[in-house]
């Protein structure tokens, strides 16, 4: 079979070219988005300190969806590297302009931090750790030696710079591979994805915990990096094969064959699984041994109208992945593919958002009530998604849409799955 | 499928079909050598200890151990989790890398699976005769009543462990033999004696080698493999479950399934290093097993080692930031307390050696990839006994506290339980190909296929 294919294939450059409606549509999420979001909080009528929450909470939410999504991209293309992957090498522009959105998401979390800070994380309160203050909070006094605001923003400085160092330097060896060829932009993204495995592997445990763990000072789980990575990954690889399927509707790519496509969707089914294996991990063993300093962050996420989020969850990450695309068909029908991929990633944003909402938006007692989605939620989230969607196509439009002398590139055009 | 030109090729030395064959089946047509029935005799003398001190036990009780009211679970589920954890990375090797569709598992699959059952054979061994009173091991499955006096705990992940690997025990034998059949099917067809003519042919299950059988060989293997895949992570979680559903601080914690998943491939990995590097040589093998196999599993055991060590790293964060006094106490202790020793060697050999194959030499020097094969075995043991007994020697109330020491008994069935794999691996190595010989003539680099 495969030799039929290798007189059909042929290695040129391709160029994306974004048109007037791509940039309308991004520009129409954008602001349509921010209007939403503006009449949201306008119309709002709780409290003042409870709506600055659920403000900040959003672009939390958000920003590290998109951040996490971004750096899940990068973290990609290194693990393919370091595995000597092939088949996936078509499909790799996408991944890499997928990092280019990582700098956006940072300046979102860096601005949440500043400006929101103190709002929503408890740690971050004021006079908290000062035992003279009404305030204060022994327990969280005694993690000042790790959540601090100088120890805090000098390693969030160092792993920002340091991925997005690594993932501009991923794409532009990629790059120039298309232009130079040869070997050595091969070699050098090989060694330089196993440092950043090796790093990304430890500085991402300790992202998860300073952005999303620290909502709720006072828990502590150890999977909690492991769960927000699976997360991520199965976010981002659900968006390169939504990107690769559009962009082959559009007559793109048309050396994606569809054995790599299925091969995305049994990434997906398979990582829907793992992250599905996380939450068990962390759930059961945290329900089962019902120690009080651990258990209140699932009640505090099933009770107060945070229920509907909770088993939202299971049921669109978990049930409808894992029947949807467990056959051949479900994983080879691009039409269905991209539907189970929306709701995934629907899915995944549920989650981020219980994470950050039901520790963000507690009140002066400690209990979080629901507020439910509004036009707030749908607003930002709308406007993150398209300033998503411009920057993917506007970084997809720079440069070729494929690597043409990666030395993978003929593995992948010819990727055949078997029966 | 098409391959890139810059990919290593998986058997080297130019092998036909009929290379292949010759190869593989020498070392179960020829006489026995004289290192194989040495390697034999001191395995099955080594068995004869386990069997004498298990005996010994099973006759006298668990009395005969150095388990106190404190540490009342030490040497026998340490080893029981050791063995199963063994157990993993034939799985890993077989059902995993044959989803990824990686083909230098081609030639390593066979022995890491057969690694898999014995090792399994090994950890089971430990669960029953830890129960002290073995004649009634059939309790924990649910019976009627009329059979016992109780009905089993479903809630008890104790039990949850009796059905995975029960069930993994099955499904890895099956999957094992099933691979087995059509090169016992090139055995019989060599065959020349009429006893091995009738052995192998019985065990053929008539295999014919049609199209039509080839065509439901493959598919089974691949319903298996997908079976496998979820039972691989569903028996090492569930083994850590075992501790992790308790309130004992070092044992309660989110993280012990992925990371004893983690541990396990990577003790796995270590040891079918252990047996290849050897094995390779000694049934000359190594244009089967390359450099390149080598270096990958290499690369496996320093990227497990360094999640292991991640978790490590977790663990010990999360206990000093949780504010939990207990918790705090139980990291201290592991690596200040009486038992550091066991700690730092844990340490050292699990999450720092693995780090020398950053480096090409390391990956590519043979003797010293199986020393540090052994180190990882060790380090891997090592984790097991830090995670139990420092756990359980300082608990809550500070006059229970007590150290535990290990009896003659209990290193006789710990060593003796290396007998125990050891005479079964090398009954294998005796019978059996241990290297899938028709999967083998399916990478065979192109061109040089022609015979």
């Amino acid at each position: 079979m495969a030799h039929g294919h290798e007189h059909e294939v042929v290695i040129k450059d391709e160029k994306f070219v974004m048109t007037a409606k791509d940039k309308r549509v991004s520009m129409i999420l954008m602001g349509g988005g921010l209007l939403l979001a503006l009449i949201g909080i306008l119309t709002n009528h709780s409290e003042h300190e409870m709506l600055m929450k659920r403000i900040w909470a959003n672009l939390l939410a958000d920003g590290y969806f998109f951040f996490i999504i971004s750096i899940c991209a990068t973290a990609f293309i290194a693990i393919k590297a370091i595995a000597n992957a092939g088949w996936h090498t078509s499909i790799k522009r996408i991944p890499e302009a997928m990092g280019t959105f990582l700098p956006f998401a940072a300046a979102v979390l860096i601005i949440v931090l500043i400006g929101g800070g103190s709002e929503v994380y408890h740690w971050m309160h004021h006079g908290i750790t000062d035992p003279t203050s009404p305030n204060y909070d022994k327990v969280i006094a005694g993690k000042s030696w790790y959540l601090n605001q100088g120890f805090f923003w000098g390693r969030l400085i160092v792993f920002f710079a340091v991925w997005i160092f690594i993932t501009r330097k991923f794409r532009k060896w990629s790059l120039q591979e298309d232009i130079e060829g040869g070997l050595s932009f091969f070699d050098k993204t090989y060694k330089t994805a196993a440092f950043f495995t090796f790093f990304f592997a430890f500085t991402f445990s300790m992202f998860s915990w300073d952005i999303m763990m620290s909502i709720d000072t006072h828990w502590f789980s150890t999977i909690f990096s492991i769960y927000n990575f699976a997360t991520g990954w199965v976010s981002a690889i659900t968006i390169m094969a939504l990107t690769a399927i559009q962009l082959k509707k559009r007559g793109y790519l048309s050396i994606v064959n569809e054995d790599v496509i299925h091969d995305l969707g049994k990434m997906m089914f398979a990582f829907s699984i793992f992250w599905t294996y996380m939450w068990v991990a962390q759930m059961l063993l945290i329900w089962y041994a019902n120690l009080p300093e651990e258990v209140t962050y699932y009640l505090d996420r099933t009770k107060n109208g945070w229920g509907f989020h909770f088993y939202l969850n299971l049921a669109l990450n978990f049930i409808i992945p894992f029947f949807g695309l467990m056959t051949r068909t479900g994983k080879r029908n691009t039409w269905w593919l991209s539907f189970v991929g929306c709701i995934l990633l629907f899915g995944h944003w549920n989650d981020v958002y219980l994470m950050t909402f039901a520790g963000a938006m507690k009140d002066h007692h400690g209990i979080s009530h629901a507020p439910g989605w509004g036009l707030m939620e749908f607003g930002f989230l709308a406007m993150f998604v398209g300033g998503f969607i411009y920057v993917l196509l506007t970084s997809l439009s720079k440069a070729n849409l494929y690597p043409t002398k990666h030395p993978y590139i003929m593995e992948s055009a010819l990727h055949d799955v078997g029966v | 499928m098409y391959e890139s030109p810059i990919r290593e090729v998986l058997v080297e030395g130019g092998k036909t079909y009929t290379d292949v064959s010759n190869d593989i089946c020498r070392p179960l047509e020829n006489k026995a050598t004289k290192g194989w029935w040495i390697g034999f005799i001191v395995s099955a003398l080594v068995l004869a200890l386990w069997i004498g001190a298990t005996t010994y036990t099973l006759m006298t009780g668990i009395g005969t151990w150095g388990l106190n009211k404190t540490v009342g679970w030490a040497f026998d589920i340490t080893n029981f989790v050791f063995w199963v954890g063994i157990g993993h990375a034939g799985k890993l090797i077989s059902a995993i890398l044959l989803l990824f569709r990686q083909k230098w598992r081609m030639s390593i699959n066979r022995s890491a699976e057969a690694m898999t059952i014995f090792a399994v054979i090994c950890a089971a061994s430990f669960i029953v005769s830890h129960m002290g009173r073995p004649w009634v091991a059939y309790w924990p499955i649910p019976l009627p009543n009329a059979f016992g006096s109780l009905w089993v705990n479903f809630n008890s992940p104790l039990v949850w462990d009796v059905f995975a690997i029960s069930t993994y025990f099955s499904v890895s034998l099956v999957f094992w033999y099933l691979g087995l059949i059509p090169d016992i099917a090139t055995i019989r067809d060599r065959a020349t004696t009429r006893m091995r003519k009738f052995m192998y042919n019985f065990f053929a299950m008539g295999w014919d080698g049609s199209a039509r059988t080839w065509n439901r060989y493959e598919l089974v293997s691949l319903i298996l493999a997908g079976i496998s895949t979820p039972l691989v992570l569903s028996v090492h979680s569930i083994v850590s479950m075992d501790f992790a559903t308790s309130v004992i601080p070092g044992w309660h914690t989110t993280i012990f399934p992925p990371y004893f998943v983690a541990g396990a491939i990577f003790s796995g990995f270590g040891m079918v290093l252990t047996l290849l590097v050897i094995g390779r040589v000694v049934l000359k093998q190594e244009e089967y097993i390359t450099m390149g196999h080598l270096d990958a599993m290499c690369k496996v055991v320093m990227l497990t080692g360094s999640m292991v060590g991640l978790a490590y790293i977790t663990e010990f964060f999360i206990a000093a930031y949780s504010g939990v006094e207990y918790e705090q106490y139980a990291f201290i202790n592991r690596a200040t307390g009486p038992y550091a020793w066991a700690y730092w060697i844990m340490m050292s050999c699990n999450l720092i050696a693995p780090q020398v194959f950053w480096t090409k030499w390391a990956r590519s020097t043979p003797w010293f990839i199986f020393v540090l094969s052994i180190i990882v075995n060790i380090g891997m043991w090592f984790e097991r006994f830090v995670i139990i007994v420092t756990s359980l020697h300082r608990d809550y109330i500070t006059s229970s506290w007590a150290m535990y020491t290990p009896t003659w008994v209990e290193f006789s069935i710990l060593i003796g339980s290396f007998g125990l794999f050891f005479t079964l691996y090398f009954l294998f190595v005796r019978y059996l190909p241990t290297i899938n010989m028709s999967e083998i003539k399916a990478i065979l680099p192109k061109k040089q296929t022609q015979h």
